[in-house]
């Protein structure tokens, strides 16, 4: 066996011990050591090694946990926790060995179900059954119940289930494949290892079919669950309705209504977490939370937001019947609104003073009135820090079909804590800015009118480089050439409706090209590039992406090409940029027509520094 | 040694019960690292070695008054220990557990040498960590300490799970060599 070989026979036989090999990999890699003896030792050489790590971390938990124990507080504690007949029965000896005792069933009783980590800055508390202290912290056994006040946590049962819960939540661990979610929003991730894994809620019992799929149980209102792949099975709780049972499929959603009955709604999988984010996390970032309306509701349907402090002109929550909302929200169903000078606020944690973040938000404006006679336009506004760093979005925010993208510059922060403000810029009173789906990342470089938004086109109109269409191009952040230009909805192109706002880019035949500078890109972070891309009707353009001339790779290929009819997500390969500032340049390679929108760079990693 | 033929005199045989359980106690516990290092070479990559090992706890407690002290207490583990394992595995078939096979099983289960896991090994194990680096340490930690895992390490560095993976196990096959140079060069 030459080193190479040796090599690799140790890291397969590690991977066994990690339980990382697949089914075939481990019948591979065992009949390698039924047939060769020397492989066998080694096997057994490192599973005493690993076994040795495993046995160690687990008593440094457990050294660093445990209390000291009286035998009357063991046998009290063994009694509460109705551990197994055999510490029963050895209970009856404890005299002879509290150690023995200690170390027979340490392991069992500490043996945890799931491990979890916390989102920094989060407030939870957790309990086990029994008040038995001498579990880690960060364990969930059978009986155990999180509370989350603040944050989230990202979890991993040991029968693979992966889940992340959201601030405010109430979690109990029911059994090995079984939870409760008496409050909150938590996602799950099932393999089919695990397939039977159930979650209930006051009013929903699911049970996993192989799958991921998201629950949302708040204290008041309707439960929902959401599929994203695979199926589940889900009954309602309530009695009238113990039969009303369904299997989901991947897409589809279901909301428990009044009468008890499971009745169909979108599928929204943007309202869960899938991991710990990298940055702090804004409560009700989606307005939904209206669960405090009942008391205070407004006449006409809105009332206070909760998790957000208003100040300043009329500020509000709501949904589709308050008469702000002209179209629908940009996800879930309710949007905040904020007329003349008022801000909402919320003070948030978790951040890292040394880093820069940015807020993303989406905004709209809620049109003409009966009594106006040009657009309301309205501005906005992001601050971080009390306003000490502050992001004015250059253009003036006027209805469009779609809620546009606000994508905030570098803000700092002086603390861990700090207030995120959004504020509405309009001294005249009619106009309302409406805003949904908040959200803080570490600092992005912002792609200039990533969306196409200005100048805005006529009605139904578009312009090109070249010079056909009856729009202008002028003022536009992004140079444009030969078929290159800029197309409302509906217009001549017929262009599927922009996802962003109501412009997209376009793109026409060969060598058409459309050019911007992107500036804030830091040394050893790790970017992705996200856009939205629809080919015309009658053909698509193949496009390729450049930054600071270097390609960017999509599915694998230099080349881009979408298909036609239909906005088509597209996100890049991760790469580092080479410098703060890049150009980024996008060019048609063939013949016929491409729309783009919704372009946006995605925070991905930090290396570590160099130690 | 006692007379078989002697009358039993109670008081004595009381005595001689209770040292027994003494010295089958001493057994079971100083032989706890020996028996989970048994039950995690033919369970790799499972979860329950706890439970295979409590089991086999309870099954030879329940068993305490065959052990003849003076007896290879270990060997009698061993074989409560491998038919524990052998009663999960018709368990975690029906779940779909990917396992070894019998043949496997039973040829780890000759040849598992009688060391475990013993106080040399564990002080090498400690020298060896000792000399790792901050960064290598914090990956063992975070492949081996309750709470933690390689995912949640990934997130926190800024790394890719599977480059942390091929760290980690380049990290163990270098402690494992360590520990076997150090317990070599010790003195008998």
């Amino acid at each position: 066996m030459n080193d190479q070989d040796a090599d690799d026979l140790r890291f397969r036989i590690l991977q066994l011990l990690d339980g990382e090999l697949g089914q075939e990999e481990v019948a591979q890699l065992d009949a390698e050591l039924r047939n060769d003896p020397q492989a066998r030792r080694l096997y057994l050489e490192f599973a005493q090694l690993h076994n040795a790590l495993e046995s160690r971390s687990v008593s440094r938990a457990q050294i660093g946990n445990a209390p000291l124990f009286s035998v009357e507080k063991l046998l009290a504690r063994q009694r509460r926790n109705i551990v197994t007949k055999s510490l029963l029965a050895a209970a009856a000896v404890m005299m002879v060995s509290l150690i023995t005792l200690w170390l027979m069933t340490a392991e069992r009783r500490t043996a945890s179900l799931a491990r979890f980590e916390v989102a920094s800055h989060s407030v939870f508390s957790l309990t086990h059954p029994g008040e038995d202290d001498s579990i880690p912290e960060n364990i969930l056994r059978v009986g155990s119940r999180l509370r989350i006040t603040t944050g989230a946590i990202e979890g991993k049962f040991t029968s693979g289930v992966r889940f992340v819960a959201e601030a405010p939540c109430d979690f109990r661990v029911l059994g090995e494949g079984r939870v409760a979610l008496a409050q909150g929003v938590a996602w799950f991730e099932v393999p089919p290892a695990a397939i039977g894994f159930a979650v209930e809620t006051k009013q929903l019992e699911i049970v996993d079919l192989g799958t991921l799929f998201g629950v949302i149980a708040p204290t008041r209102g309707e439960h929902e669950i959401h599929v994203s792949k695979g199926s589940v099975e889900v009954s309602s709780k309530t009695r009238e309705h113990a039969k009303h049972k369904l299997i989901l499929k991947a897409g589809q959603a279901r909301r428990l209504n009044a009468n008890g009955m499971l009745v169909s709604i979108p599928l929204d999988s943007s309202r869960f977490q899938t991991s710990l984010p990298n940055a702090p996390i804004i409560r009700n970032p989606g307005f939904e939370n209206i669960d405090i309306f009942a008391e205070k509701r407004h006449p006409v349907g809105y009332g206070p937001i909760s998790a957000w402090a208003t100040s300043g002109g009329t500020v509000g929550a709501g949904g589709i019947d308050i008469p702000f909302l002209t179209q629908p929200a940009h996800g879930g169903k309710n949007i905040a609104f904020i007329q003349g000078k008022g801000a909402i606020a919320q003070s948030i944690s978790g951040f890292i003073p040394a880093k820069t973040y940015t807020v993303t938000y989406f905004v709209n404006e809620r049109g003409f009135t009966p009594d106006e006679k040009k657009p309301p336009a309205t501005r906005t506004s992001v601050s971080l820090d009390l306003g000490e760093s502050f992001y004015e979005h250059p253009g003036l925010i006027t209805k469009t079909d779609s809620f546009r993208r606000i994508v905030s510059g570098p803000l700092h922060v002086y603390g861990p804590t700090a207030n995120i403000e959004i504020r509405g810029q309009d001294a005249s009173g009619d106009a309302a800015l409406l805003i949904d789906s908040v959200s803080i990342t570490r600092s992005v470089p912002a792609v200039p009118d990533g969306g196409f938004e200005n100048p805005m086109q006529p009605l139904h109109g578009f312009r090109q480089a070249i010079g056909a269409g009856g729009g202008d191009l002028t003022g536009s952040a992004w140079k444009l050439s030969d078929g290159g230009g800029i197309t409302a909805n509906r217009s001549g192109f017929t262009p599927p409706p922009a996802p962003e706002g109501s412009q997209a880019a376009v793109l026409q035949d060969q060598d058409s090209v459309i050019e911007t500078i992107v500036t804030g890109f830091e040394p050893g972070v790790t970017y992705r590039l996200h856009l939205e891309a629809a080919g015309r009707t009658s053909g698509a353009a193949a496009l390729r992406a450049t930054l600071g001339g270097k390609p960017l790779i999509f599915q694998g290929s230099e080349t881009l090409i979408p298909s036609v009819g239909n906005y088509q997500s597209f996100t890049s390969a991760d790469f580092q940029a080479a410098s703060d500032t890049l150009p980024l340049l996008i060019h048609s390679t063939s013949e016929g027509s491409t729309f783009l929108d919704d372009l946006r760079f995605e925070f991905v990693a930090e290396a570590e520094p160099a130690r | 040694m006692s007379d078989p033929f002697q009358t039993p005199n109670p008081a004595n045989a009381a005595g001689d019960d209770a040292r027994q359980l003494q010295e089958f106690v001493r057994e079971l516990t100083a032989n706890q690292g020996r028996m989970r290092a048994f039950i995690v070479s033919l369970m790799p990559g499972n979860p329950d070695v706890g439970d295979v090992l409590q089991e086999s706890n309870v099954t030879l407690w329940k068993s305490r008054e065959r052990y003849q002290p003076g007896t290879n207490f270990i060997a009698w583990a061993f074989t409560i220990a491998k038919l524990e394992v052998l009663h999960y595995r018709t368990r975690a078939k029906r779940y779909g557990r990917i396992l070894i096979s019998d043949e496997l099983l039973a040829m780890l289960a000759e040849e598992m040498p009688d060391c475990g896991e013993n106080e040399a090994y564990l002080i090498a194990l400690e020298n060896c960590l000792s000399k790792l680096t901050d960064k290598q340490r914090e990956l063992v930690d975070a492949r081996y300490q309750p709470g933690h895992t390689i995912e949640m390490h990934a997130h926190i560095t800024g790394h890719k799970p599977s480059a942390l993976r091929v760290a980690l196990l380049r990290v163990r096959a270098a402690l494992k060599e360590c520990v076997e140079k150090s317990i070599h060069t010790q003195p008998a």
